[in-house]
């Protein structure tokens, strides 16, 4: 029983497979550095969208006090409106590239 | 030897990823062949595998062997994948009163030919039982590691692994007949 188990085991030595594409090894490193290169703009992208999502909700909050102090009627339309409308648009879009920022940071970890 | 290239590679080096291509890829590619039975996908689910570990490389706690921790990536991604393509493999009905052959017939015969059968013979066994086969005998490891690899309990490896020896005699067997008029 032992001797045609060790038997067996000798033969099972023989279904040992060799990678059969000899160019393997070049393209798994060559998707390799492909991908850390894309994660290298990726980070890039990010920091970049992050500090120009930083300036802009900046600006946005200057110019939104700056209507909050307006008196003058716009082009026929009263400030209070013009003021509305802007937080509105304003809120939205912060909203929105938070969610994009959110979006590419996870996917980035997921990589 | 592999603490010595995590580290390079952690450390920032890519090539030194290098070394594990080499030393696992053929045992790598022999694991997935186990699964999903063709050349070409059995090589795509590799470099996933190899990508994916480069990736994961600062998550290994080596608290294991690399190469089950690697194993392991390379059983789900090729598991994965099978439930991917949905493939149709012909599972191998064991008729258990089956002739089981004399393995000296088997050893009587050419290298080549002994590793064409057992090849084949591996081919038609379902993924897990070949699977189970070429990680307990190729690769030498324990039961306790196969189970780390491939998730299974203790008992289930021992029964797969019995249920594989046996379809592997009928399977041998039936290829003997056929190929060899045996």
């Amino acid at each position: 029983m032992e001797r045609s188990k060790d038997r067996f085991s000798v033969l099972m030595q023989k279904g040992k497979l060799e990678m059969p594409f000899s160019d393997f090894e070049e393209n798994t490193m060559n998707r390799i550095h492909a991908e850390m290169k894309y994660k290298t703009s990726i980070h890039r992208s990010l920091r970049i969208s992050f500090i120009f999502f930083v300036l802009g909700t900046g600006f946005g909050l200057v110019v939104n006090s700056m209507l909050a102090n307006a008196d003058d009627f716009i082009m026929g339309i009263s400030p209070d409106t013009i003021l509305m409308a802007f937080q509105v648009i304003f809120v939205l879009t912060v909203i929105m590239q938070s969610e994009n920022i959110y979006k590419l940071f996870t996917k980035l970890k997921a990589d | 030897m592999d603490d010595i290239y995590i580290e390079k590679v952690l450390s920032g080096d890519r090539e030194a990823f290098r070394y594990f291509l080499k030393e696992y890829k053929d045992m790598a590619f022999s694991v997935t062949m186990s699964v999903v039975k063709d050349e070409y996908i059995a090589q795509e689910v590799v470099q996933d595998a190899f990508v994916k570990a480069f990736n994961a490389l600062k998550s290994f706690n080596r608290q294991s062997k690399f190469s089950t921790w690697f194993y392991r990536i390379v059983v789900n991604e090729a598991l994965t994948r099978l439930k991917k393509i949905k493939k149709e493999i012909i599972s191998f009905n064991a008729d258990y009163e089956a002739y089981i052959p004399d393995d000296s017939f088997l050893a009587s015969l050419k290298e080549e030919e002994q590793t064409y059968l057992i090849n084949e013979a591996l081919k038609k066994l379902i993924p897990n039982e070949s699977l189970a086969l070429r990680l307990f005998y190729l690769q030498e490891e324990s039961i306790k590691e196969v189970c780390e690899i491939t998730g299974w309990s203790e008992s289930n490896t021992k029964v797969t692994l019995h249920r594989a020896r046996k379809n592997m005699h009928v399977v041998l067997s039936d290829l003997m007949k056929s190929e060899f008029n045996y």
